[in-house]
C-alpha cells in the first residue's frame, strides 16, 4: 500500500515527462444510473492508449466528458497540460488541443470534402474574402493522399465511400496539429469501416503523431488492432476501471476478453427452467438491408437471443421480422400463417415489437401515458359512437400498474418519464395486445438497474405464459442470463447458435468479436497482420481439432483462415471441451 | 396494486377517481384494509383546483379578451357597447373559422396544407361559373365546387404520400395550379349575378347572426368530436406526433395523411361556396386573404387549452383577435393594416410564451422558472396545501443517491 503510494508520489516528483492528460478521478451520474464511477486515466506524451469495454461500459461517456459535451459529477479532478482543468468549461484555446474523431464522424454530408475540412479551421481567403478554392482543393488532396486515397474532394461527402469518409474525418482532426504543445487525439472506433490498407495508413499516421509528442486515446472493439497499435490499455466495465493503463506487452486477446467481460451478477436475472413448446415464429431465408438469408424459429415459452456486432444484422433482425424495415426475400410465419411485411399485418398476426430507438420510433414523446399504452389496439375500447375514455384510462392505469411505471400519472407526457419508465410503458403497450411473439430490440438500453430487473422479470413471465420472445441485444451478459438460446450474427447471417453449456459470456463475446477478424481476413487485398505475436497461453495446445460439440458448418471451416484470433477461439473452446 | 411483501396479501387496489371540480380522472390507490397506519407527514395532498387551468399560458386568449373589453370600453364606449359590433365580428369571421378548423386536420397529422387559399378561390369560381355562365342548378353547382375540393385533396394526398414530395412544397405547387384554374375560369373578372336562392344560404337567421356562424359551429362540433372522442383522432395525433412510431404501432399513417389533406380541401371548398354566397360575387383571388390568418389561428389555438391543435382554441383565437381588430378599427387606428399587425404580434407573443416554458434545459434555474414560483405554491402555502416540509432529509435517506457519509452537502439529487 505504502510502497505503491510512494511510487506514485515518486513518479509525480520526477522531472520526467508529465502526462498530457491525467484523469485522477472522473465520475458521471445520470438519473438512476452511474455511467462512470471514479475513472482514472493517464495519458503520457508519445503513447497510444487503448480504451476497451463492452457496450454500456462507460467508454462513450468518458469521450463525451473529454469533449465537454456533458458535465462531470462534483468532485471530479482532471489535469490537462500540467494544470487542473474543468473539462466542462474548458476554453477554446485549450480545447484545440483535444481532438476527437467520433464514431459517427461528424461530417456534413451535403458539403464537399474541402468544405468539411474548412468548417472548424476556416478557409484560405484572398483580399475580398473569396475562398481560394484551388489552394484549398490542392491542400485537401494532399492530406488525403497521405492516406493513400484520392477521392474527388469537390463532391459532397455523402457520395464518398465509408472508408473515404472516415479518412476525411480523421484528416480533419489531424490538420494543423500544434506540435509545440502536448495534445490529445481521441479516436472513437475509427477503423469500423476501413479495410486493411487504410487501417495501416491510419496506424502509421497515428504513430507519427504519437512520436511527435501527442497522446492518443484509441477506442475500439477490435482487440487485435488494440494489441497491434496500443502501448497501454485501460479496460472499463459497468462504469468502473478494471485495468488502468496495463501495458499491452503482458496481454493477449484471451486475457483482454476476460477483463472486458468480468464476473457477472446473477441476482439480476430470473431463473430460466421450463419446457419449450412448438415453434411460433418461423422465418425462412429472410434477406434485408444487411440481412443475408436468415432462417430462424422461435418457440413457445422460449426466449431467443440475438447477438452480433454493429452491422452484423443484429440491429435489423427484429425490425425486419416485424415489417418495420423491408424484407426483400423470404417469408415470416406465425403459427404457420404467412405474415406480410407491414407493421399492421404483423400486429394482427400477433407480433409485438419494441424498437431500439425508443425516443425516435418507440414512442411519441409528446403523447401522454394514457394515450401511449392503448394505441396499437383501440377497438375493444371503442363504445358505440365514441371512445370510452373511462375504459381507456382504466386499462392504461392497469397496465402501467402491472409494469410498475413510476410515477403513475396518466396525464404525464412520455418525455417526462425516465428512460426505464418509458421502456416499461412501451413494454406495457405491447404486452397489452397479448401477442404470440414479442420482438425486443435492445430492451434495456439506457435503463437503470431497478427497471432492468423489472423488465427481465416481465419478459420471463411473458415467456412462461406461452409467448415466444426474441431479444436482440449488444449486452452479452444480458443475453446469457435471459435467453434459452442465442444466435450469433455475423455479416448479416446466423453464424452459430449457442445453447445450454456452450452459452457462456466468454464464448458469446469471443464468437461475436470473432466476426471482425474473420470478416477482415476475407477482405480483398488484405495483407497478413505484421506484428510480433506475444503468446503466453503456452499451456494450451496451439492447434487442436474442432471439438465435436459444435461443429461449425463445413464450408465455413474450409474458408475460415486460422489467424491468431482463430487459434485463440479454438484453444478456448478446446478447454471447454476438456472440462466437460 | 400494492402487495404486502411479508404476508403477500393485496393491500391497495388501483381505482380511478373523478375530481368533482376539475372533472378529471386520476389513479388512486384505494386501501382495501387498514393494515398499517400511514404517516400523515408523507401524505402528499394536492390542491383541489388545478391552477394551471387558469394560468395565462393556458387560457391567455381569454385574458386578452378581457383586456380588449376594458380598453375599448374606455376608448370607444359608444360603439363598443352595441350588439352590432360583436355580431359583425362573428359574421365576418365565420368563414375564416371554417378554413382554420379544416386546416387543423392536416396540421395535427403532421403535414402542411398551403393550397387552402387556392381551393377556396377555385371552388368559389367553379360554383359561380357553373351557375352564371353554364346555368347549372344550385345543388349541382355546390356539388361541383365540393368536387374541386375532393380532387385537390386527393391530388395533394397522392403527391405527399405516393410521390413523397414534402407537403409544404407539394401544396404550394397545387395552390399555384388552382389559382391558374380560377383565373382561367373567371377570365380574371368578378362573376356576379347569382340566383337569390344561392345567396339565401348565408342570410341571417336570428339575433342578426349570419347562417355561416351556424355552419362554422356545426363543423367545429363535428371536428371536435372526431379529435377528442374517436379512435380516428388518436390516430391523427399519433401520426402527427411521431410518424414512424405511429406506423410501428400499427397506425396506417399514409392513409390518415391522405385523408387529412382531403378533409382540409373539402373544408376549404365549403368555405369557398359560403364566400361566394355571402359576398354575392366572386373573383380569382378571393381566397388569398384567408391563408395566413387561418395558419395563425391554428397555431395560436394550439397554445390554448391543450398542448396540441384543438378546435375551440382555434375558434376562440379567431374571435378574440378579430374583436381586437374591430375595436381598433372603430377607434380609427389604421383600418387597413391593423389586422395583419395584430395577428402577427398575437401569434408571436402566444407561441413565444409557450415555447419559453418548454425550454427546460439551457440556462440556470432562476426563481421565476421554478414550478414552486407559480400561483399554486404561494396560495398553497397560505392555505396549507401540499407536502408538509421538514422531513425532506428523512425521505432523501431512502434514495439511492444519498450518501450518509457526505458531510459537505453533496448529497443533492442529481438532475
Amino acid at each position: 500500500m505504502t510502497t505503491e503510494l510512494d511510487e506514485r508520489e515518486g513518479a509525480r516528483s520526477n522531472p520526467g515527462p508529465f502526462p498530457v492528460l491525467d484523469v485522477v478521478s472522473l465520475s458521471k451520474t445520470y438519473p438512476g444510473q452511474v455511467a462512470l464511477a471514479d475513472a482514472e486515466l493517464r495519458l503520457m506524451p508519445g503513447e497510444v492508449h487503448a480504451l476497451v469495454g463492452q457496450n454500456g461500459s462507460g467508454k462513450s461517456t468518458l469521450i463525451k466528458l473529454l469533449g465537454g459535451y456533458v458535465k462531470a459529477d462534483h468532485g471530479s479532478k482532471v489535469v490537462f497540460g500540467g494544470a487542473p482543468v474543468d473539462l466542462w468549461t474548458l476554453d477554446r484555446d485549450a480545447r484545440r488541443h483535444i481532438r476527437i474523431v467520433h464514431q459517427d464522424l461528424g461530417l456534413v454530408p451535403s458539403l464537399s470534402t474541402v468544405e468539411n475540412l474548412g468548417l472548424g479551421r476556416g478557409y484560405d481567403t484572398d483580399f475580398a474574402g473569396r475562398i481560394r478554392w484551388r489552394a484549398e482543393v490542392r491542400r485537401a488532396q494532399d492530406l488525403l493522399l497521405a492516406f493513400g486515397l484520392a477521392p474527388d474532394v469537390r463532391r459532397p461527402v455523402a457520395f464518398l465511400s465509408a472508408a473515404e469518409r472516415a479518412a476525411v474525418a480523421i484528416v480533419r482532426a489531424l490538420q494543423d496539429w500544434d506540435f509545440d504543445q502536448p495534445g490529445l487525439l481521441v479516436l472513437d472506433e475509427p477503423t469500423a469501416s476501413l479495410n486493411r490498407g487504410e487501417v495501416d495508413a491510419l496506424f502509421r499516421e497515428v504513430r507519427r503523431i504519437a512520436e511527435l509528442g501527442a497522446a492518443v486515446l484509441f477506442v475500439s472493439h477490435m482487440l487485435d488492432e488494440v494489441l497491434e497499435l496500443a502501448d497501454r490499455v485501460t479496460v472499463l466495465r459497468d462504469g468502473n476501471v478494471v485495468a488502468a493503463g496495463e501495458p499491452v506487452k503482458g496481454l493477449n486477446e484471451r486475457r483482454l476478453v476476460e477483463l472486458i467481460v468480468g464476473r457477472s451478477v446473477t441476482e439480476l436475472y430470473p431463473g430460466t427452467d421450463h419446457v419449450v413448446g412448438k415453434p411460433v415464429l418461423e422465418a425462412e431465408m429472410v434477406f434485408g438491408i444487411s440481412l443475408r438469408s436468415v432462417s430462424l424459429k422461435v418457440h413457445e415459452r422460449e426466449v431467443l437471443g440475438v447477438a452480433g456486432l454493429v452491422g452484423s444484422g443484429r440491429e435489423e433482425i427484429a425490425g425486419s421480422l416485424f415489417g418495420a424495415t423491408p424484407r426483400f426475400v423470404g417469408k415470416v410465419l406465425v403459427d404457420k400463417h404467412k405474415v406480410f411485411c407491414t407493421p399492421r399485418d404483423s400486429i394482427r398476426a400477433g407480433i409485438g415489437y419494441v424498437p431500439a430507438d425508443r425516443k425516435a420510433v418507440g414512442l411519441d414523446v409528446q403523447e401522454r401515458l394514457h394515450e401511449h399504452i392503448p394505441l396499437p389496439r383501440l377497438g375493444p375500447l371503442q363504445g358505440r359512437i365514441r371512445l370510452n375514455h373511462r375504459a381507456v384510462r382504466t386499462e392504461a392505469a392497469e397496465w402501467a400498474e402491472r409494469l410498475d411505471v413510476q410515477p403513475l400519472k396518466l396525464d404525464r407526457k412520455m418525455e417526462k418519464f425516465s428512460g426505464g419508465n418509458q421502456q416499461k410503458a412501451v413494454l406495457a403497450r405491447w404486452l397489452r395486445i397479448a401477442p404470440r411473439v414479442l420482438l425486443l430490440d435492445e430492451p434495456t438500453q439506457g435503463v437503470d438497474v431497478g427497471a432492468k430487473a423489472s423488465i427481465y422479470r416481465q419478459i420471463r413471465d411473458a415467456a412462461a405464459d406461452g409467448m415466444a420472445v426474441l431479444v436482440a441485444s449488444s449486452d452479452a451478459e444480458e443475453l446469457v442470463h435471459l435467453c434459452d438460446r442465442v444466435l450469433v450474427f455475423r455479416s448479416g447471417t446466423v453464424a452459430i447458435e449457442l445453447r445450454g453449456n456452450t452459452l457462456t459470456e466468454e464464448r458469446l463475446v469471443a464468437e461475436t468479436l470473432g466476426a471482425t477478424s474473420h470478416r477482415k481476413n476475407m477482405r480483398v487485398g488484405r495483407e497478413p497482420i505484421n506484428v510480433k505475436v506475444i503468446r503466453d497461453d503456452a499451456d494450451l495446445p496451439a492447434e487442436v481439432d474442432e471439438p465435436a460439440a459444435y461443429v461449425a458448418p463445413v464450408e465455413q471451416q474450409a474458408t475460415r483462415p486460422v489467424g491468431r484470433f482463430g487459434r485463440l477461439v479454438r484453444s478456448v473452446t478446446a478447454r471447454w471441451q476438456t472440462r466437460k | 396494486m400494492r402487495i404486502n411483501e411479508k404476508t403477500g396479501e393485496v393491500t391497495h387496489r388501483p381505482t380511478l377517481k373523478k375530481n368533482k371540480i376539475t372533472r378529471r380522472h386520476r389513479v388512486v390507490h384505494e386501501r382495501i384494509e387498514r393494515t398499517k397506519k400511514v404517516d400523515s407527514r408523507f401524505d402528499a395532498r394536492r390542491s383541489p383546483i388545478k391552477w394551471k387551468t387558469f394560468h395565462p399560458r393556458n387560457i391567455g386568449v381569454v385574458y386578452l379578451y378581457g383586456l380588449i373589453w376594458v380598453v375599448f370600453l374606455l376608448w370607444v364606449p359608444d360603439t363598443w357597447l352595441t350588439w352590432l359590433t360583436h355580431r359583425s365580428v362573428l359574421n365576418q369571421n365565420a368563414i375564416l373559422v371554417v378554413v382554420a378548423i379544416g386546416l387543423l386536420v392536416p396540421l395535427s397529422a403532421g403535414v402542411f396544407d398551403l393550397s387552402i387559399a387556392g381551393t377556396i378561390s377555385a371552388s368559389a369560381v367553379m360554383a359561380a361559373w357553373g351557375m352564371v355562365e353554364q346555368g347549372w342548378s344550385i345543388p349541382v353547382a355546390i356539388l361541383a365546387a365540393l368536387a374541386v375540393g375532393v380532387v385537390v385533396g386527393n391530388l395533394n394526398g397522392f403527391l405527399v404520400v405516393k410521390i413523397r414530395i414534402d407537403s409544404f412544397i407539394a401544396t404550394l405547387a397545387t395552390s399555384s395550379i388552382l389559382t391558374a384554374f380560377a383565373v382561367w375560369r373567371s377570365n380574371n373578372r368578378s362573376i356576379l349575378g347569382f340566383p337569390d336562392a344561392f345567396k339565401s344560404l348565408t342570410t341571417q337567421f336570428g339575433l342578426g347572426l349570419n347562417r355561416t356562424v351556424l355552419y362554422a359551429l356545426v363543423l367545429g362540433f363535428v371536428l371536435w368530436f372526431v379529435f377528442e372522442h374517436t379512435a380516428l383522432g388518436r390516430y391523427l395525433f399519433a401520426t402527427g406526433g411521431a410518424r414512424e412510431a405511429a406506423r410501428l404501432a400499427g397506425v396506417q399513417t399514409n392513409r390518415y395523411i391522405w385523408g387529412s389533406l382531403v378533409t382540409s380541401a373539402v373544408f376549404a371548398s365549403i368555405a369557398g361556396v359560403l364566400l361566394a354566397s355571402q359576398f354575392g360575387s366572386t373573383q380569382a383571388q378571393s381566397g388569398a386573404p384567408y391563408l395566413l390568418p387561418s395558419f395563425a389561428a391554428a397555431f395560436l389555438g394550439a397554445t390554448q387549452f391543450k398542448d396540441r391543435f384543438n378546435v375551440w382554441g382555434t375558434v376562440l383565437a379567431v374571435f378574440v383577435l378579430q374583436s381586437g381588430v374591430k375595436g381598433l378599427q372603430l377607434a380609427g387606428v389604421g383600418t387597413t393594416w391593423i389586422e395583419s399587425l395584430f395577428f402577427g404580434i398575437a401569434l408571436l407573443v402566444a407561441v413565444g410564451f409557450s415555447s419559453f416554458r418548454k425550454r427546460v434545459y439551457g440556462g440556470q434555474r432562476r426563481w421565476w422558472r421554478r414550478e414552486e414560483s407559480g400561483p399554486e405554491f404561494f396560495l398553497g402555502k397560505l392555505l396549507g396545501w401540499g407536502r408538509v416540509k421538514g422531513d425532506q432529509s428523512k425521505q432523501n435517506a431512502q434514495e439511492w443517491w444519498f450518501d450518509p457519509e457526505d458531510t459537505e452537502g453533496h448529497h443533492i439529487k442529481p438532475s
